[in-house]
């Protein structure tokens, strides 16, 4: 493959998979401006990897696997946090002042504050497979984990959900 | 189940990046990938295009080749050995580039080692173009990677050399001169020849390269007066100090140096390539066999007249002459080696035995000449799982019983060794292989 392409393939995944991907990261993070940086980061680290080591097969994976590695980290350091501030908006202006777009993202919150309780692994394989729609045979590349790993892992963090869940909703 | 309908109300209400922050983003982008140019070798493919092969990484691919075939390609001596006489395009190639040729490079220890083995190497992609030419194989793609490395390899023998000049070894700049240019000029002429008798239009456009990358542009005769390059060359250096040859004892001894180990080095390589036509005399055509024997005799005056100049204190006569010897000598052999085609036959054998694999390998380097450059190499591998596949008997090439023998690589004084032992074991659908191997230069 020549440099020229691998650049050509690499912007085309780009202009397929960034918004997925900041979805994905603004779910998890609720910050519009850091889901961003997150994101970029996620292209960038690949493109050094591509430059330097070859190609990838399975690009999307990757880019998948190097963002949630990012997400990790950065959970990681923020351990402490709490409640209010994983829940807290900062830098995001809706792009309308419409009774339809401040709902926007309402309901993200709430289903994000249900699953606050989950371990951060575990929102992340439900985010995954519900959100961005990927199958456990994906989600186990992305993770380097067996489909059954995975299945089990969601499995496991429904259950939970179902006990932590109140009655009414 | 509750859970999945939430996450399909809240996709539909988490935002999504707007237009300009999408195209802001890539604009970052771009010019991070500007700033982190594609380092990685133009020729590695694909991975869904063509299989990548290295010995670390053969056991993935187990599934995917039949066992038979992935013996084959583990020949006993290891990958390695049944990749030093592969060539782009095919499959053991990368094995060949990054370790056969990486191994030979931890080895080189001095610098002049270095330059040398570089030189090698840079030949060692011209031949394989020729070769590729010759059956009809050189395409653009793979011209331009050949092209790629042997500008790498020439570049950097031609740094090594600047690098020499200002270290002062000027013996070794000669050599090590002598040798790149000989050795390039020589190429040139093939890859000219074949482009032309092909009709090959990368044959030709390699020819030029190598020309492109030669430390002088004559044609066989060193002239103290021709200074082609801009950049200070041996040469250049010679004529400096041809033109003060009055001038200090200093360079008077340097030049006797220069002369002296250049004689001797002349002195190898006509013996080297005098050899090499005794003992592949009938493996070459008779068109062959007279040109090089006349450029060695040609070499043999020139060596003849060198010795002369150096009795007489003539150095600087004597080290152009000895330049000229090394010249045609490298020519000589160079020549005679592009030209003969080896032939391998691998033979595998295997034989099913009380629940068990065995299996033998051979390979024969075939050459009617002499026994140094026949090549057998044995294996042994033994497979535990019980439904191993049952091809016994499975024969590829005569059958011509069995021989041992060492083995020499296709290196450029046929003086390397390569000994080895590989074991293969089968181990829940696991392939482990272990490979010794010692490599003597």
């Amino acid at each position: 493959m020549t440099p020229r392409s691998f650049e050509k393939e690499f912007l085309a995944a780009y202009e397929a998979h960034a918004d997925a991907l900041f979805k994905h990261c603004y779910f998890r993070v609720f910050n519009r401006t850091l889901a961003q940086d997150m994101v970029q980061e996620a292209f960038t680290k690949t493109w050094k990897h591509l430059s330097e080591n070859g190609s990838i097969q399975n690009l999307r994976a990757f880019l998948y696997r190097v963002l949630t590695n990012i997400i990790i980290d950065h959970s990681r350091k923020k351990k402490e946090a709490s409640l209010e501030e994983l829940t807290e908006e900062q830098n995001f202006a809706p792009p309308s002042e419409a009774h339809k777009d401040i709902l926007q993202g309402i309901e993200a919150k709430e289903l994000r504050n249900l699953l606050n309780d989950l371990e951060e692994e575990q929102r992340e394989v439900l985010t995954l497979r519900y959100l961005d729609g990927l199958t456990p045979k994906e989600i186990g590349l992305i993770r380097k984990e067996t489909p059954n790993t995975v299945s089990v892992r969601i499995h496991r963090a429904l259950e939970k959900l179902r006990a932590i869940t109140p009655r009414d909703l | 189940m509750n859970i999945k309908r939430l996450f399909k109300k809240t996709k539909r209400t988490i935002p999504s990046l707007t237009q300009e922050e999408r195209l802001r983003m890539r604009s970052t982008l771009t010019t991070f990938m500007k700033e982190n140019p594609v380092r990685v070798d133009s020729s590695l493919r694909h991975i869904e295009q063509q299989s990548h092969w290295s010995i670390i990484t053969i056991h993935r691919y187990i599934k995917v080749m039949p066992i038979a075939l992935l013996i084959a390609a583990v020949i006993s001596g290891g990958t390695s050995f049944a990749a030093a006489s592969s060539l782009p395009g095919e499959i053991l190639y990368p094995v060949k580039i990054n370790i056969n040729e990486k191994v030979a490079a931890v080895l080189a220890l001095n610098d002049s080692a270095k330059a040398e083995l570089e030189t090698k190497l840079a030949a060692k992609r011209l031949e394989e173009a020729e070769t590729l030419a010759a059956e009809g194989r050189l395409k653009e793609e793979l011209r331009i990677e050949l092209e790629q490395r042997f500008s790498e390899h020439a570049d950097r023998v031609k740094d090594r050399i600047v690098r020499f000049e200002t270290e002062e070894k000027f013996k070794d700049v000669a050599e090590i001169e002598a040798r790149f240019d000989g050795s390039l000029e020589a190429h040139e002429a093939i890859l000219a020849r074949l482009g032309a008798a092909l009709q090959n239009a990368d044959a030709d456009e390699l020819a030029l390269v190598v020309r492109e990358k030669r430390t002088s542009n004559k044609s066989g005769k060193l002239e103290l007066s021709a200074m082609m390059t801009t950049a200070p060359t041996a040469l250049e250096f010679e004529t400096r100090i041809a033109d003060d040859s009055a001038s200090t004892s200093d360079s008077t001894v340097r030049y006797e140096q220069a002369a002296q180990s250049t004689i001797k080095v002349a002195e190898n390589l006509l013996a080297i390539a005098r050899k090499y036509l005794v003992d592949h005399a009938n493996t070459l055509s008779a068109d062959i066999k007279a040109d090089a024997e006349a450029k060695i005799a040609q070499g043999e005056v020139s060596l003849a007249s060198a010795k002369t100049h150096f009795a007489a204190d003539a150095f600087a006569p004597s080290f152009t002459a000895a330049k000229d010897a090394m010249y045609l000598a490298t020519q000589a052999t160079v020549l005679m080696r592009t030209s003969r085609i080896i032939d391998p036959k691998i033979e595998i054998k295997i034989k099913q035995r009380d629940g068990g694999v065995e299996t033998e390998i051979e390979i024969e380097n075939e050459s009617n000449s002499s026994s140094d450059d026949s090549t057998t190499r044995r294996s042994r591998g033994s497979d535990d799982v019980n439904d191993a596949p049952d091809d016994s008997d499975g024969r590829i090439g005569d059958d011509d019983g069995d021989r041992r023998g060492r083995g020499s690589d296709d290196s450029q004084d046929d003086e390397t060794e390569i000994e080895s032992e590989t074991e293969i074991e089968i181990e829940d659908g696991e392939i482990k292989i272990e490979s010794k191997g010692s490599l003597n230069l």
